[in-house]
């Protein structure tokens, strides 16, 4: 199974700290945390599959980026990238804008959160790998058509004037006279 | 009936997945950062900054939930209201302190957790 490249976003260390220890029981996830939006938004160079983010991150640095602004700075930088929103209570509006910007899930921080994410995760790298055999496909099928349309176009032109790539005499066609070079 | 008169670690042990020194290492955060979020909110109670004991009270909430402190779950849900919302502030200083006892006698039973584990 190919590498999951996860960043965990969450200024609550606790949280942190049990998320990577739930996560990392899939040895096929790698795990990298963040304590700030700030700081998850740099490493975005590193084309991570999913994004699990705190919506709350301005809890106790009003001037930090909140959830939903990273998370609408992500799907601006890296719109492939997945974004899984995190919230500490059930809230129909922090549901609905986080969908609302991009987010492919709003799983609250209760006792069944880390089975929702880790099935979101799933779902996410699933729907990634069959968009990439899709993409390939198209690719190979793109290719396949372009190669064929010249081989038509060669056997037509080749039907119609078979002299034309000079591989068959025209009927009648007298070949020219070999000339003779004289020997001193 | 749990083991315990003021915590529940169920539910941390059901996160630990069977790893003691996962459930010795956030009982130790625990007990290293929630005095000190408690004093922020007490400092911050002077200060009369609503919006740093909502914010603090916020992140505590899951703190409480691991440690299976119902009743601080929903003091914290209070404060955070009060506090975010800056409405009904003159409930906070009660609820601090209702805090603040809870922490103790919780960190009492924590400490004989973490000497069962590290035996």
């Amino acid at each position: 199974m190919a590498n999951t490249l996860i960043y965990l976003v969450d200024d609550d260390d606790l949280y942190l700290k049990t998320a990577v220890h739930n996560l990392s029981q899939n040895k096929s996830f790698t795990i990298k945390t963040f304590t700030t939006g700030e700081d998850v938004l740099k490493a975005l160079s590193k084309k991570p599959d999913v994004i699990i983010l705190d919506y709350f991150l301005d809890s106790e640095k009003p001037n930090a980026m909140s959830g939903i602004k990273v998370l609408q700075e992500i799907k601006q930088i890296a719109p492939d990238v997945e974004v899984i929103m995190l919230s500490g209570q059930e809230d129909i509006d922090v549901a609905v804008n986080s969908v609302k910007y991009g987010a492919v899930d709003y799983v609250v921080k209760n006792k069944s959160a880390f089975i929702r994410v880790q099935n979101d995760i799933k779902r996410v790298t699933k729907t990634k790998a069959k968009d990439k055999d899709q993409e390939s496909f198209k690719k190979f099928a793109r290719t396949m058509i372009i190669f064929l349309i010249f081989l038509v176009i060669f056997l037509i032109l080749y039907l119609i004037d078979e002299t034309l790539f000079g591989l068959i005499p025209s009927p009648g066609e007298v070949p020219p006279p070999v000339e003779e070079i004289p020997l001193h | 009936m749990g083991k315990y008169k003021h915590i529940d670690l169920n539910y941390l042990n059901d996160l630990s997945l069977g790893s003691k020194d996962f459930i010795e290492d956030i009982i130790q955060s625990f007990i290293k950062t929630t005095p000190e979020s408690i004093q922020k909110m007490q400092d911050s109670l002077v200060k009369q900054d609503w919006q740093i004991i909502g914010g603090v009270a916020h992140k505590l909430k899951t703190s409480y939930s691991f440690m299976g402190m119902d009743d601080m779950v929903e003091v914290s849900k209070v404060l955070q209201e009060c506090g975010l919302n800056a409405k009904e502030v003159e409930k906070i200083p009660a609820l601090l302190d209702q805090m603040v006892v809870a922490y103790a006698l919780a960190e009492v039973e924590l400490k004989e957790e973490l000497l069962q584990l590290q035996n």
